[in-house]
């Protein structure tokens, strides 16, 4: 059941068993594995179905470290969360994620890969992905294949859920709506999770509208669920028993946050301007869309003492200002590259036999009249129900744009590639999110990013690309510039994160290294628990939503022991 | 010795600087940069390599490095037919990248023994 809290009487105390606060990915998720069941929960959300100017603002805050994105730009603030404007990659953490590198300081999950197993290919189903099969080798085709690069380095594949299938708020809003047990107030805003006097136990959620009608909710278990910024402000704030914060007498509430620093890294010169990289675009294998990436091997990576860096690859298809390539020294590092090269068939007759081939193949390519194809008709059809075509127009419209937009381009001569790096963060305590003295329109004080990066992290990721670059110019596939250096004083300045805010509640065993346990539940406490990226106690290389949903079903079983 | 016996008799009557220009470091020299197809774009990159690495502006040095990277002799390298040698250097270059003997320029990653061919294009 939907409810607008705006209705709720003034002072209203509301019961239940389970008490969900915030209806993300992680929410509305644990909310579903309860829906028919016997215990009462209670859904709670800031906003409301659709974007609203002034609950958005109540995310503004103040980022006063590395260069970030507006605070109030980089998440959601309505039913569904951040999956309103989620970018649908998906991939599994890998073993090594988990795993203490020693090379790494606090890096180790007091948990394993295989205990999130089972909860991934749920996750999968979940977020509507065609299959769990993440190996590359199921993937590759003639026109979409990796590299062939030394033993060092390896290839990775993520897949892309269609923009229409992305929204948890509108994927899975009648399920909430049609589930008995469960009663989700929107506009619903938390202010206070109030605790016993000994601050052991969450006793009282706090809730306020923009009208001032202020009610309260009593639970016997309480989740957090609101994201990797606002988790660690509400357990900041919520500090009138214990005054550094709930779960925060280690001082650890909000520290470690880490994101996956992104900032280009390389130009890749291509030998032949007809060299496939296809596989490093979003592409289409049969009905399911991916984008391949390059990483070091496992074994590399210790080696090296690296944290891990994937790389991703823009492919620029015409030619380009870049001042990048077009230093002097291009024209002789192409002339030498083409030195060998079998200059019998030229690159007019190349281009033609590209064209030749892929009509032969039946792939479509843009004349004026053809139709371009729709990525999962009957998939899309089944998701949509009758009427709701018009507003999920926009959003099909551009899935079919880029599909059609990146078979045009598949004919183009390739220029050169742009390679960008994904890194998996090494943990950093001085990396935090703290309160501000500024207070929001309810009176909570705003949170305030400081966001650093260590040294290794730059060091993981030169040292990734100066390996990476020799392997692709050793294939003879081309040269390769480097953007950036390890000594270089500053960060680029195009370094920006992915959009993840993880690790400020991060998971440990002891409360002396993190905030909650094993089960997600908060260190001293005996009913708080936290979910979503938040708890990651490493960031990973891989996007974060996939496990978020995985950790949530993990939760969601635990909850269920827990309750009864 | 007998190279360069003949490379004095053939220098009888020219001014000595042209009888160095002859001497057989120089002509293995000539060789080795002559595999490169872009002889003006080696010169741009050998400038820039000269630049980077202090102590390897002498032909002898470069020829040196070159040579004693090689699994070939240096007698032998310089009867090697032009399509052996080519193979040879790109095989080195190949393990250049693979072992990290390479060196950055101006953000370029370029091998040892690419800088060094490029290099001798220019001295």
């Amino acid at each position: 059941m939907l409810v607008d809290a705006r209705n709720v009487p003034e002072g209203t105390e509301l019961e239940a068993d389970l008490c969900i606060i915030g209806a993300g990915a992680a929410g509305i998720t644990i909310a579903r594995q309860f829906q028919g069941a016997h215990p009462r929960v209670v859904l709670l959300e800031s906003g409301g179905l659709a974007y609203d100017p002034r609950t958005q603002a109540l995310y503004e805050g103040r980022s006063v470290g590395l260069p970030y994105f507006p605070l109030v730009a980089s998440r959601l603030r309505y039913f569904g969360g951040s999956t309103n404007h989620w970018g649908g990659l998906c991939a599994p953490f890998y073993a090594e994620d988990f795993e203490r590198r020693e090379w790494i300081p606090h890096s180790g999950w007091p948990i394993r890969r295989a205990d999130l197993d089972p909860y991934y290919r749920q996750a999968r189903e979940i977020v509507r992905l065609r299959t769990d099969d993440w190996t590359v080798e199921s993937w590759q085709s003639d026109d979409h294949a990796p590299f062939e690069l030394g033993p060092r380095t390896e290839p990775r594949i993520a897949q892309l859920v269609p923009t229409v299938l992305r929204s948890f708020g509108r994927l899975y809003r009648k399920d909430i709506e049609t589930a008995s047990n469960v009663r989700a107030y929107l506009n619903a805003n938390v202010t206070e999770i109030e605790t016993d006097e000994l601050g052991r136990t969450a006793t009282r959620i706090r809730t306020t509208t923009f009208e001032r009608n202020r009610f309260t909710v009593r639970a016997r278990i309480v989740v957090l669920a609101t994201g990797g910024i606002e988790n660690p402000r509400l357990l900041l704030a919520s500090n009138r028993v214990q005054p550094r914060g709930i779960g925060n007498e280690n001082d650890l509430v909000g520290r470690f946050f880490t994101e996956h620093p992104r900032f280009e890294a390389a130009i890749f010169l291509p030998v032949a301007p007809d060299l496939r990289a296809r596989f490093y675009e979003q592409h289409h294998v049969g009905d399911s869309e991916l984008q391949g990436y390059i990483s070091l091997t496992k074994d590399v990576q210790e080696l090296e003492q690296l944290v891990d860096v994937q790389l991703l690859m823009r492919p620029v298809y015409s030619l380009s200002n870049d001042p990048a390539v077009a230093s002097p020294s291009v024209r002789a590092m192409r002339s030498i590259v083409e030195d060998g090269r079998s200059s019998s068939i030229g690159e007019l007759g190349r281009s033609l036999l590209d064209i030749t081939r892929d009509l032969a193949t039946g792939r479509q390519f843009s004349v004026p009249g053809a139709p371009l194809p729709v990525p999962y008709p009957e998939v899309v059809g089944t998701a949509l129900e009758p009427g709701q075509l018009r507003q999920y127009l926009p959003d099909l419209l551009g899935d079919i744009a880029a599909v059609g937009y990146a078979r045009l381009r598949g004919g183009a001569p390739l220029d050169h590639v742009v390679l960008r790096t994904r890194i998996d963060q090494t943990p950093n305590p001085d990396s935090r999110v703290t309160l501000d003295t500024v207070r929001d329109d309810l009176g909570m004080p705003r949170a305030r990013l400081d966001w650093r990066l260590s040294r290794l992290d730059r060091y993981s990721a030169v040292r990734t690309m100066e390996i990476v670059g020799a392997e692709m110019i050793r294939a003879g596939l081309g040269r390769v510039r480097l953007l950036t250096e390890e000594d270089d004083p500053d960060w680029p300045r195009d370094l920006t994160g992915g959009w993840h805010q993880m690790g400020t509640t991060r998971m440990s065993d002891g409360p002396e290294r993190g905030v909650v346990d094993r089960n997600c539940r908060v260190h001293g406490m005996t009913n708080l628990f936290v979910t979503g990226s938040s708890v990651f106690t490493t960031g990973g290389s891989s996007t974060p939503t996939l496990t978020v949903v995985a950790l949530a079903l993990r939760l969601a079983d635990h909850l269920k022991r827990v309750l009864g | 010795m007998l190279a360069t016996g003949a490379a004095l008799y053939l220098a009888a009557g020219r001014p000595w600087r042209t009888v160095v220009a002859y001497a057989p470091e120089r002509s293995l020299a000539a060789r080795l940069a002559g595999v490169l197809a872009d002889e003006r774009g080696a010169r741009v990159v050998g400038r820039v390599y000269i630049d980077a690495t202090p102590g390897e502006e002498s032909v002898a040095r470069l020829v040196d490095e070159i040579v004693a990277s090689l699994p070939v002799d240096r007698t032998d390298l310089r009867d090697l037919p032009n399509g052996e040698l080519r193979s040879a250097l790109r095989a080195r270059v190949r393990k250049d990248f693979q072992e990290g003997a390479v060196v950055t320029l101006d953000g370029w990653i370029v091998s040892r023994t690419e800088g060094r061919l490029c290099a001798l294009a220019l001295v």
